[in-house]
């Protein structure tokens, strides 16, 4: 009879209790009586010894308990893994296949971890960059979200706000640097003297701007990027204090800045504000309508987001009344704040939390197919527990010892996963840069293996857990003399209920990644406005003013050339990012167009070309025509305009003819209509757009593209040798043929339906080998019942189709679970998908179709063996 | 029964040296069984209070000699009138008896040694 002992209530009874709870159960269940009895003798002597003695007393109790109590545990973590580990080398294909599923799930979710983490969850590396916000001017009633400042404006908000710290301008322009061994284009980054300051950049040679580099008649300077220092300087430090000439000016290099993440965007040198001879224009300081700087600021200690956002707003209200002209409350006016880092995550915010959430499918199903591979191996340990359950173990230690395993197995998994997640951190930085400057933080650090650690221990539990809570059962009914089968009916349970769980989790895997294929599949078959086979591009700057001559030159020199068809010129060409300077968003007027449209919202984008720019980029003329040679300045500038704006302000009427106005008073005919041309994405509808002359518009950098009819490498070469002919300083740099240019602008779509797809491929082996197994297991374990079935004249037949019957049972739950999960879920992929519906019937028919067969045919493998069963041998064995 | 030592036939020597704690235990059930609480007053006066075992520690060293089988519980209680239930006495076995008698050889060897090199004075009458 067991004896018990009233715990008592009073504090040192309840402190003794707490402690004792410490310990293992079955160390509580040998001796807590006896410890409480001792406990209370002790506290009596003690109580007698004086108060010092007692208070000792329970010091040295409190702390042999926790020692002992810690000795204990200690003890069993070592039986048990060392039982683990000599269970593990006794079936070594099990521990194999369960090591590399968990290590597959594992790694994928670590990468997915050490990529959310650098870019999405760690602070930006700037000291200061946590607080800075950027600022942005919108004009909401014509739709316009992030326009730049003129430096007017930023005196303005510098000198009358009550919240902002500092405020810091940031314009990129594209300059020559001369003096190297060759002409370099290199990207500059125009800044104000305390940019670094209050981004908290220190520099890793020299010093960064500081306010004399910004004042009038400074001496210029230069402050290098890493990559470009990197690149184009060898990483020689010695260029501190060099000379180099920029925009006919001599300029200092005085620093070099560390590798961290370029804000707000990548660029080869920074200079300050005055050195930039755009910025330093008399039109640049004088006129309010120059918007070209982007402004940045960190808020006052204790001053939060919104009391700054009124702040400014106020001061948004003050321009508008003083300045109706510049700010017509037509166009409505207010100030945007963003915080910069999520402004830097934005674009890829949703695409990892895409794949976040298919690699956490993707382990919940590893762990659901690893535990149902325990399951059964619990089922093959069954007379060995029921062994131990005899002779005294009680169920928590033997389900303590199968935890101890489980998280055994995890943990070798989890190493396993740490090698694969080490060795994408390439791959994971080329996929995320094709979205943000984040990207360059993303690297292997303690948290990402604390991260691993943590996961394989969690996953460790649960494998080790779920599959013993049948250990009850199996011990209890094979003790107690009843059959075998009935443990086996619960066991078989569990797996059928963890294969259903694997298929519904496959197939919202297996939705996610037919999305993302369509898509791809769809924007490779979107009619981009042009035919990129067989044309090839260059972006080419030139510095000496003489553009049209240039140009002019570069054209017909060009298309002399053998094998070239046409060639022609534009300001940016489609589908590519780098080339933005030219298109300038601008405001509308329209004569003899329809009555009412005078206030339509939206605004056009100008892009310059010449004439044969679009024969060769093989976009189609609509009506009217192509520029010409003749449609210079002085005789009578004219615009072409695209299909898009055509059917925007003439619906159903011709274009042609029509004029407009941009940004003063001067009327344009319109004397063509041109195709659209998707500038702006494959995934993004055409918006209005007016195409003027190169001829009426000069330009210093333009793009360049040349239709031939044979592809040749040569003739990038003969184009950078042409150029340079004309004019030794131009630069000429990314030559890419246009197909090039259209994969490219696919790379991270692709990529992430790669990834998204090797996740749905991986959770489709693993749930296939998981019927498999569990069906192989159905046939051994019902050798018996279908033993007697065949002798009473049943065919294999019959017994296959009644046990598909539980498999259709299995197949419908789980895709049934999984497609209403899918359907619910397909939504939040809106930013992944293009083109196709978020529940689009052909993935969700093509992704269960797909399943049905693998689940069909993986489970009916196991089930052809009952052909070969021989009833009367089966009889005999039993 | 520790699942490392399962099927292993053990020396006395393996079980050497014995922690000081532990060989008290020993020593205090060599003269008969004895419950925890008696053992501890017991190492407490032998030491004049300079071992004193705390409940946890004590039945962590019980446990551990009862899983070596150095001591087992002994089935004789007192009389029913001054017997209290809610304890177990404990008394050596033939094993536990075997690995005291070594430590204290072991320890004799190292007094010793400790006399031959002059470490300690000659022994006392």
């Amino acid at each position: 009879m067991a004896i018990r002992i009233d715990p008592g209530s009073g504090l040192e009874d309840r402190f003794f209790g707490a402690l004792l709870r410490l310990f293992p159960a079955d160390f509580r269940e040998r001796f807590a009586v006896e410890m409480r009895t001792l406990f209370r003798d002790q506290q009596r002597d003690a109580r007698d010894a004086g108060r010092l003695a007692y208070v000792r007393f329970f010091w040295d109790t409190g702390r042999g308990l926790v020692a002992t109590a810690f000795r204990e545990h200690r003890e069993i973590l070592f039986q048990d893994a060392d039982y683990a580990l000599r269970l593990m080398r006794k079936d070594m294909s099990f521990t194999i296949v369960v090591i590399l599923i968990l290590g597959m799930a594992i790694g994928a979710s670590t990468a997915a971890f050490m990529a959310a983490n650098a870019i999405l969850i760690q602070p930006l590396p700037f000291s200061g960059g946590n607080h800075l916000i950027h600022l942005q001017q919108r004009r909401p009633a014509i739709g316009v979200e992030n326009m730049a400042f003129s430096v007017k404006e930023i005196e303005d908000y510098r000198s009358q706000n009550r919240t902002l710290d500092s405020v810091v301008e940031f314009h990129e322009m594209t300059f020559s640097l001369l003096g190297g061994r060759e002409p370099m284009r290199v990207d500059t980054g125009v800044v104000s003297a305390n940019f670094f300051r209050i981004l908290g950049v220190t520099p890793l040679y020299g010093r960064t701007l500081m306010d004399e580099d910004d004042r009038p008649n400074a001496r210029p300077v230069l402050i290098l990027s890493y990559n470009f220092w990197q690149k184009s300087f060898g990483g020689d430090p010695n260029v501190v204090g060099q000379k180099y000439s920029m925009n006919d000016m001599e300029h200092i290099v005085v620093g070099i800045l560390p590798p961290i993440p370029q804000f707000p965007s990548e660029v080869d040198v920074y200079m300050p504000t005055v050195a930039c001879p755009t910025r330093s224009g008399d039109h640049a300081l004088h006129e309010r309508s120059w918007h070209m700087m982007n402004v940045y600021a960190t808020l006052k200690p204790g001053v939060s987001l919104a009391e700054a956002q009124a702040d400014l707003n106020q001061i948004a209200k003050r321009l508008q009344a003083a300045y109706p002209d510049e700010y017509p409350s037509a166009k409505g006016y207010e100030i945007g704040l963003q915080p910069v880092h999520e402004e830097l995550s934005h674009d890829i915010r949703p695409v990892l939390i895409v794949l976040a959430a298919a690699v956490g499918l993707l382990l919940l199903l590893a762990c659901a197919n690893v535990t149902g591979i325990m399951v059964s191996r619990m089922l093959a340990r069954t007379r060995e527990l029921t062994v131990r359950t005899i002779l005294g173990a009680s169920r928590s230690r033997i389900l303590r010892g199968m935890v101890t395993e489980g998280v055994m197995l995890a943990i070798i998994g989890g190493m396993v996963g740490l090698i694969l997640a080490y060795w994408s951190v390439g791959l994971l930085v080329s996929f995320t840069s094709k979205f943000t400057s984040l990207a360059s933080q993303l690297t292997f650090t303690p948290q990402v293996m604390a991260f691993c650690f943590l996961l394989s221990v969690a996953c460790g539990v649960v494998i080790g857990m779920v599959p013993s809570v049948g250990v009850r059962y199996t011990a209890l009914f094979t003790a107690e003399g009843s059959n075998a089968g009935a443990s086996n009916v619960i066991s078989l349970k569990t797996r059928g209920a963890l294969v259903a769980a694997q298929l519904a989790l496959c197939v919202i895997l297996l939705v996610a990644a037919g999305l993302a294929l369509r898509t791809v599949l769809h924007l490779e078959r979107v009619d981009p406005g042009f035919q990129p086979s067989g044309v090839l591009t260059a972006r080419i700057y030139i510095l000496n003013g003489k553009h049209q001559e240039f140009f002019k030159e570069l054209l017909e020199r060009t298309r002399r050339l053998p094998g070239v068809v046409s060639a022609g010129l534009a300001s940016s060409i489609p589908l590519h990012d780098g080339a933005s300077d030219g298109p300038v968003p601008i405001e509308i007027r329209q004569a003899k167009a329809t009555e009412h449209s005078e206030t339509k919202p939206g605004t056009p984008v100008i892009r310059i070309v010449t004439p044969d720019y679009f024969r060769t980029l093989g976009a189609s003329i609509l009506g009217g025509r192509d520029f010409n040679e003749q449609d210079t300045s002085e005789v009578q500038p004219v615009v072409v305009v695209n299909q898009h704006m055509a059917n925007h302000y003439w619906p159903g009427g011709n274009a042609v003819g029509k004029q407009i106005a941009v940004s003063s008073e001067k009327w344009l005919p319109i004397v063509g209509v041109v195709s659209d041309i998707r500038h702006l994405g494959l995934d993004q509808d055409p918006i209005d757009e007016v195409y003027g002359s190169l001829a009426e518009s000069p330009q210093a950098a333009m793009s360049v593209v040349i239709r031939s009819s044979q592809t040749s490498p040569e003739l990038g070469e003969q184009l950078r040798w042409i150029a340079h002919d004309i004019d030794p300083n131009a630069v000429v740099a990314d030559v890419r043929p246009m197909m090039q240019v259209r994969k490219d602008w696919l790379a991270s779509r692709r990529t992430t339906a790669m990834f998204l797809g090797i996740f749905a491929v991986v959770a489709l082996c693993i749930t296939a080998s998981g019927i498999s197994g569990m069906m192989a297991l159905a046939v051994g374990e019902r050798k018996h019942e279908i033993g007697v079935r065949l002798a009473l004249g049943a065919t294999p037949g019959t017994v296959i189709l009644s046990m598909m019957k539980q498999v259709l049972v299995l197949m419908t739950a789980g895709l049934g679970v999984g497609f209403g999960a899918a359907w619910l879920m397909s939504t939040s992929m809106s930013h992944v998908i293009a083109g196709i519906a978020p529940r689009d019937t052909v993935t969700f028919a093509i992704s269960s179709a797909l399943l049905i067969a693998v689940t069909t045919a993986s489970s009916f493998v196991p089930l052809t063996r009952i052909g070969q069963l021989d009833p009367v041998v089966l009889l005999r064995a039993e | 029964m520790k699942g490392g030592r399962l099927g292993k036939k053990r020396t006395i020597e393996s079980y050497l040296p014995l922690t000081p704690a532990l060989f008290h235990v020993l020593l205090a059930l060599a003269d008969g069984e004895k419950h925890g609480y008696v053992i501890s007053k017991e190492i407490a006066r032998r030491t004049n209070n300079e071992v004193k075992l705390s409940t946890g520690t004590l039945y962590g060293i019980i446990k551990r000699l009862l899983d070596d089988a150095m001591i087992e519980e002994s089935a004789q209680r007192p009389d029913f009138s001054l017997d209290d239930q809610r304890r177990r006495y404990y008394r050596l076995t033939k094993l536990g008896k075997a690995v005291a008698e070594a430590e204290a050889e072991r320890m004799e060897r190292v007094l010793a040694l400790a006399r031959s090199k002059h470490v300690l004075g000659p022994q006392s009458a």
